[in-house]
């Protein structure tokens, strides 16, 4: 509808979008209950308590599949394709950094690889992946 | 793939977004099926064709610069 009210369709894409807004929101709230239980849980060495290591892998899968089953079922094809896109790319980087820095680290030329970095690394270029398909279309 | 899309949501004087939502997909994936980014899957076109009471040949073209 190109006049001033929503169709049936633009409401049911409004209702859409609102709801993909909400899971965006719930997932960055597992983010943040993630980071506050692994500081909550640190111990010394930099090791996290038992139960709290217990408690942060179930709420990561639970929050990883469970978004993961909602946003395929939500998505439409093109909004997988841009996923899969990120997925993709950010997978390619994995593949081609990890066992490199692995061999040069069991080589003694460079430091022991960072688990920290190599997460937020692939969780940043699947990101850069899915907006750069997003963009192309 | 070529296709008459726009040009079909327009005689029915509907937004991208309202074409969207009536076929269940999201406004992006209308433009880019619009402006021949994405072809769409086979049951997205027979979505499409069932929407606009058409065959699927009149709505979309196979043939690369016929349209």
């Amino acid at each position: 509808m190109t006049s001033k009210a929503m169709g049936e369709g633009e409401r049911a894409e409004a209702r859409q979008q609102a709801r993909m807004r909400n899971m965006i929101v719930a997932s960055l709230v597992c983010a943040v209950l993630i980071i506050v239980a692994a500081l909550t849980f640190r111990q010394s060495g930099g090791r996290i308590a038992p139960e709290g290591a217990i408690a942060i892998v179930m709420l990561y899968l639970t929050a990883v599949i469970g978004f993961g089953w909602w946003t395929c079922r939500r998505s439409d094809e093109v909004e997988i394709r841009h996923n899969v896109a990120g997925l993709a790319t950010a997978g390619g980087l994995y593949w081609l950094a990890y066992p490199g820095w692995y061999f040069l680290w069991k080589g003694g030329l460079v430091p022991e690889p960072s688990h920290e970095a190599l997460f937020v690394a692939v969780i940043v270029v699947t990101m850069l992946g899915y907006f750069r398909a997003k963009l192309r279309g | 793939m070529k296709n008459r899309l726009k040009v079909l949501r327009a005689e029915r004087d509907w937004s991208q977004a309202e074409l969207g939502g009536r076929l269940g997909v999201s406004r992006q994936a209308v433009n880019a099926i619009e402006t021949g980014k994405h072809d769409p899957s086979l049951p997205l076109v027979f979505r499409i064709a069932r929407l606009f009471d058409l065959r699927i040949e009149e709505i979309f073209d196979d043939e690369q610069g016929n349209g």
